[in-house]
């Protein structure tokens, strides 16, 4: 992000607003999978791309994402603290009217609540990164490289997030 | 962003077999449902991304305006903590000033040396009062006087006294106060030293220079020199007097011999000589009898002038 040439305020907000319309969403997800809690992750995410905005000037384009998702990891760790977290993830399946019968209805009800409980106890790096992969459709590259973390990492982590769904659900569907 | 791949395809290899493997590991179809779902969900949200711009954009133009995000973090944390810290640390403040103020208060018929903390002395004539705090005493080098003293001040910084009157302020030397009720009188024996009234500029003293602060004018007079083998003789014990009012005289009788002087007259006669404090009578009589007055001593405390 070079905003430092000289340029005018006016044009600084329109770079600026390119910068949040490429990263609010993934900015506020990530805080979501971390916290659980949708209304702090938003105001959060106002909170730093108001930094973003104060830094401008010291803030290389290419190193941007990094700095967000940082910022983004201090603030909520610095603002939230809380021993269990709960999901509310709105069921996109759900929604389509089906010809099924309303006993499956609910029995995927169930399953959907059961899964949004395992997805709460699971440990959050393995969590955050299971939920960037399923949810945002990042590669294991992506996800590395706004974690700050390797690709092996990444793979570790996931892989634990693959066990704990072996050993923490029971429904058959 | 990234384009999205959804389903059960993990594109890294090494995870291929950790999927069949739980495929085949619990139910038949089960974690092709998890996955089928999970990566169907969507993260609810109370505002549009529109939204968040706007309110982001109102704090960008309003100018930086710290967003206070105090959900969840609890009022012991917030308020109470900080208030009992802030409490705590002012009162230990208070607590070690307080133990660092000294006061020094010598009664009539007494002298008393004080040494300061950085081994300056002063020698406090009969009823006088010295105040101090010992606390960053290097630095901060301050003493509110009353009375008579000689002061022999150690190198250093700035060394000051403060009085009814005026204001001294020296770096290592060695003067003599003299302020009492109405009378201010400085001399300096060595080095040099800085006296100001407190609504005039500073007078500077050289060894053997003196200065009195005359109450009619509110001013001080113009330095004079000054005999030290003479002056602040008060160390010997001896009181020298020159063309001085008779009740100060007396004044400082009552002040070395712990007594009360009975003088009836409001004259302005001026007394010059001398008196020991070792002796009341012979005092006495050596003011007495050149000033042409009798006297008779009451009792241990007091004493009557005809």
């Amino acid at each position: 992000m070079t905003y430092s040439d000289g340029s005018s305020a006016e044009k600084d907000i329109d770079t600026f607003k390119e910068l949040f319309d490429t990263y609010y969403d993934e900015i506020v997800n990530f805080m979501y999978y971390k916290s659980g809690d949708i209304e702090t992750s938003e105001d959060i995410a106002q909170e730093v791309f108001l930094k973003v905005w104060d830094n401008r000037n010291n803030i290389k384009e290419e190193s941007v994402q990094g700095y967000l998702y940082t910022i983004a990891s201090n603030l909520l760790k610095n603002h939230y603290k809380r021993n269990s977290i709960s999901f509310n993830f709105i069921n996109s399946l759900g929604n389509n009217p089906t010809s099924e019968s309303p006993d499956y209805i609910l029995e995927m009800k169930e399953f959907d609540k059961e899964i949004q409980d395992v997805l709460a106890s699971m440990p959050e790096k393995s969590r955050v990164v299971f939920l960037l992969n399923r949810i945002d459709g990042l590669i294991y590259k992506d996800i590395a490289r706004r974690l700050n973390i390797s690709i092996k990492a990444v793979e570790k982590r996931m892989h634990k997030a693959l066990s704990y769904w072996n050993t923490h659900t029971n429904y058959k569907v | 962003m990234e384009k999205r791949k959804k389903g059960i395809t993990f594109e890294e290899k090494d995870l291929k077999d950790e999927v069949r493997k739980l495929e085949s590991g619990t139910g038949k179809h089960q974690f092709k449902k998890i996955i089928e779902i999970s990566s169907a969900y969507k993260v609810p949200q109370t505002k549009t991304k529109e939204e968040a711009w706007t309110d982001l954009h109102k704090k960008i133009r309003k100018g930086r305006q710290d967003v206070t995000i105090t959900r969840n973090i609890g009022i012991y944390k917030r308020i109470v903590y900080p208030l009992a810290a802030s409490i705590l640390l002012l009162m230990s403040i208070y607590v070690v000033y307080h133990y660092s103020i000294k006061s020094i208060i010598v009664p009539p018929g007494q002298q008393q040396t004080v040494l300061l903390p950085d081994s300056s002395t002063v020698l406090l004539n009969a009823d006088s009062r010295l105040r101090y705090s010992s606390f960053n005493w290097k630095n901060n080098r301050k003493i509110k006087f009353e009375g008579e003293a000689f002061f022999v001040v150690k190198k250093g910084g700035k060394f000051e006294v403060t009085c009814d009157h005026g204001l001294i302020s020296v770096l290592g030397t060695s003067f003599n106060i003299f302020s009492r009720q109405n009378d201010l009188e400085i001399e300096c024996f060595t080095g040099s030293i800085k006296v100001s009234a407190f609504n005039d500029s500073p007078v500077l003293l050289r060894g053997n220079e003196a200065i009195k602060y005359s109450n009619g004018t509110k001013q001080f007079t113009t330095p004079y020199e000054f005999d030290p083998e003479s002056a602040a003789t008060w160390r010997k014990g001896e009181y020298r007097f020159e063309q001085t009012p008779v009740r100060n005289v007396f004044d400082e009788l009552e002040r070395q011999f712990n007594i009360q002087v009975d003088y009836p007259y409001a004259d302005n006669r001026k007394y010059t000589g001398f008196f020991k404090n070792d002796d009341l009578k012979l005092a006495l009589d050596m003011i007495c009898i050149p000033m042409d007055l009798d006297y008779s001593i009451i009792d241990k405390n007091r004493v009557k002038i005809e």
